[in-house]
């Protein structure tokens, strides 16, 4: 496929852009006081539309732009039904927790999830897990991210695989070293603009809906019918997916700590309420665009690429460089929170809390660099031979992070029974429900997904444990149950 | 720090536990409901006999469509306008 000269142009003028924002961030924090405060939660200062958007396009993953276009186009209308757990994203990822989760983390310190249940369970060895589990999970995620930067490389530019992986590392790694979270938030601003602005303009493109839902049926009348082609969505994997797709935001660490940036209850409000609109505007121009896709080329041989196919056919050069920039701001505003999640596990919750409590404000700095770039190259050699599958890893990270987290964040913050041996056995019962169901020939009994299994096993194990431990020492409980 | 957070006095933890009920029922009501119509609308019909309202297929409008912009209303009033409290 040919790219024109002024599409690369825009493209590569946008990277620029991006990184001078790190550099404007960087001089920002040079000043700060509080080095970890800044880098991961900038210092708890960010309005409702920067929150929201950091939010959302931390959620929205490289996978929306490239895996789940590929899902809308080859599945049709039951499509939707698979992505309606979006519905739910403001009101149960920020505006159930909210106010808890940020106003608990800001009177404890809490620059990171794990901090989170160490304060709250009083247990340093429950961090520890949860340092592990977001190590695994999130390296996988990234590896899955950095697979889709480098198709969208590949199909625009024609650069060969392995030297997209590395150039997108670099790039990412630079940026969010520089950066850190305030970059990481200016950026996506800009970011999430360009996405929203992009999805709205190939909407138009897309040309009238009784067309394409007619032509759908010609081409395959399961593209308008439930479960879709190859049984692709029974109703128990539909109920599973709104977990999936939806309720497991709650437990995502790259978006949790997200809240833990909000200046306010007023931002955190707002934001709740501009996340739900952002995403429906999102997710719905992008659906249409795929099924308008599937209308106009009926067929292709990798479904991962109909995003950038329909973008270099049917949009002007100009337009093509902005909305090519759609999936990699995705990509790379979801990878640098990821890098900032997972180096924060190695750096605040292993490093820190268990081999040098004393650190200094000077040894803190160098280590997080040094487990930033660290992460960015783990996952860069990972990348280097992609699985087939792009959508499949992103749901497994997500899952496994939701399996892991929602039921100790939930009962650990909401009900005052929870007690330490409770949450640590519930975290690691949810976790090794999903790993051993996803080793089995058959991972969904009953029709229902491993995150559903997960979440039963977690929830069960948290109340049952609970009632026959140790709980908290009572003044404490009293105090943060007040 | 502020202990009382709504005009009632309630503490944080109470207006926190309050908002967490509502928005976790709501997102409960939201997925059955989605399902339940879905399932009436579309997986029990065969595949031809789908109709179509405003170029989609009907069980998409009520079971998809209509829930989700009445999820995403219901969030956008309640955070704008119902909870309460807005300390730091």
């Amino acid at each position: 496929m040919q790219t024109s000269p002024v599409t690369l142009m825009v493209f590569v003028s946008y990277f620029v852009v991006l990184i001078g924002i790190s550099v404007y961030a960087y001089y920002r924090r040079k000043n700060a006081k509080n080095f970890s405060e800044e880098y991961y939660v900038a210092g708890r200062s960010f309005g409702p539309w920067i929150v929201a958007f950091m939010w959302a396009t931390s959620w929205t993953s490289g996978g929306t732009f490239i895996g789940t276009p590929a899902v809308y186009y080859s599945m049709g209308w039951t499509a939707l039904l698979w992505q309606a757990g979006a519905g739910v994203l403001g009101m149960i990822g920020m505006l159930a927790i909210g106010r808890r989760i940020s106003r608990f983390a800001a009177e404890h310190n809490c620059v990171t999830l794990p901090d989170l249940f160490v304060e709250r369970f009083q247990s340093r060895l429950m961090g520890i897990i949860a340092a592990i589990s977001i190590l695994v999970f999130g390296i996988a995620y990234m590896v899955s991210q950095y697979i889709a930067a480098a198709r969208i490389l590949e199909t625009f530019i024609g650069m060969p695989y392995l030297w997209a992986i590395i150039s997108f590392a670099v790039i990412t790694g630079v940026y969010t070293c520089i950066g850190g979270i305030r970059g990481v938030a200016y950026n996506t601003l800009l970011q999430g603009i360009v996405m929203l602005g992009g999805s709205v303009i190939m909407v138009n493109a897309a040309g009238g809906l009784p067309e394409i839902t007619r032509q759908l049926a010609q081409i395959d009348p399961n593209l308008v019918t439930p479960p879709g082609p190859k049984n692709f969505l029974p109703l128990p994997t539909a109920f599973s997916t709104f977990f999936i797709l939806g309720v497991a935001v709650m437990a995502q660490p790259h978006v949790v700590t997200r809240i833990f940036t909000v200046k306010n209850m007023m931002s955190l409000k707002r934001a709740g309420a501009l996340i739900s609109l952002i995403t429906l505007v999102w997710f719905m121009s992008l659906f249409v665009s795929a099924l308008a896709a599937r209308a106009l080329i009926p067929q292709i041989d990798v479904p991962d690429r109909i995003f950038p196919t329909i973008v270099l056919k049917y949009s002007g050069n100009f337009l093509a460089g902005i909305l090519l920039s759609a999936p990699f701001a995705a990509v790379m505003s979801t990878v640098s929170s990821l890098i900032i999640s997972t180096s924060g596990a190695i750096m605040k919750d292993i490093y820190q809390r268990n081999f040098n409590p004393n650190a200094s404000e000077k040894a803190i700095k160098t280590t997080s660099y040094i487990a930033t770039v660290a992460i960015s190259a783990i996952v860069m050699v990972l990348s280097f031979n992609p699985p087939k599958f792009l959508q499949d890893i992103v749901m497994f990270a997500i899952s496994g992070f939701a399996a892991s987290f929602t039921v100790p964040i939930i009962l650990g913050f909401f009900w005052k029974g929870g007690t330490p041996m409770g949450g640590l056995l519930s975290m690691i019962s949810g976790f090794v429900t999903l790993l051993v169901l996803y080793a089995q020939p058959n991972p969904n009994p009953l029709g229902f997904n491993p995150l559903v299994w997960g979440l039963v096993v977690s929830a069960v194990v948290m109340v049952v444990v609970s009632k026959v431990t140790k709980p908290n020492d009572s003044t404490f409980m009293a105090k943060i149950f007040e | 720090m502020q202990k009382t957070a709504s005009k009632q006095g309630k503490s944080s933890y109470a207006l926190s536990l309050k908002e967490f009920k509502f928005a976790f029922s709501s997102t409960m009501i939201y997925i059955l409901l989605s399902c339940a119509i879905s399932y009436v609308l579309g997986y029990n019909k065969p595949a031809g006999e789908i109709t179509v309202i405003w170029g989609m297929p009907s069980w998409v409008l009520f079971g998809v469509v209509i829930p989700w912009v009445l999820m995403v209303l219901l969030t956008i009033v309640y955070g704008f306008f119902i909870m309460e409290g807005d300390e730091k």
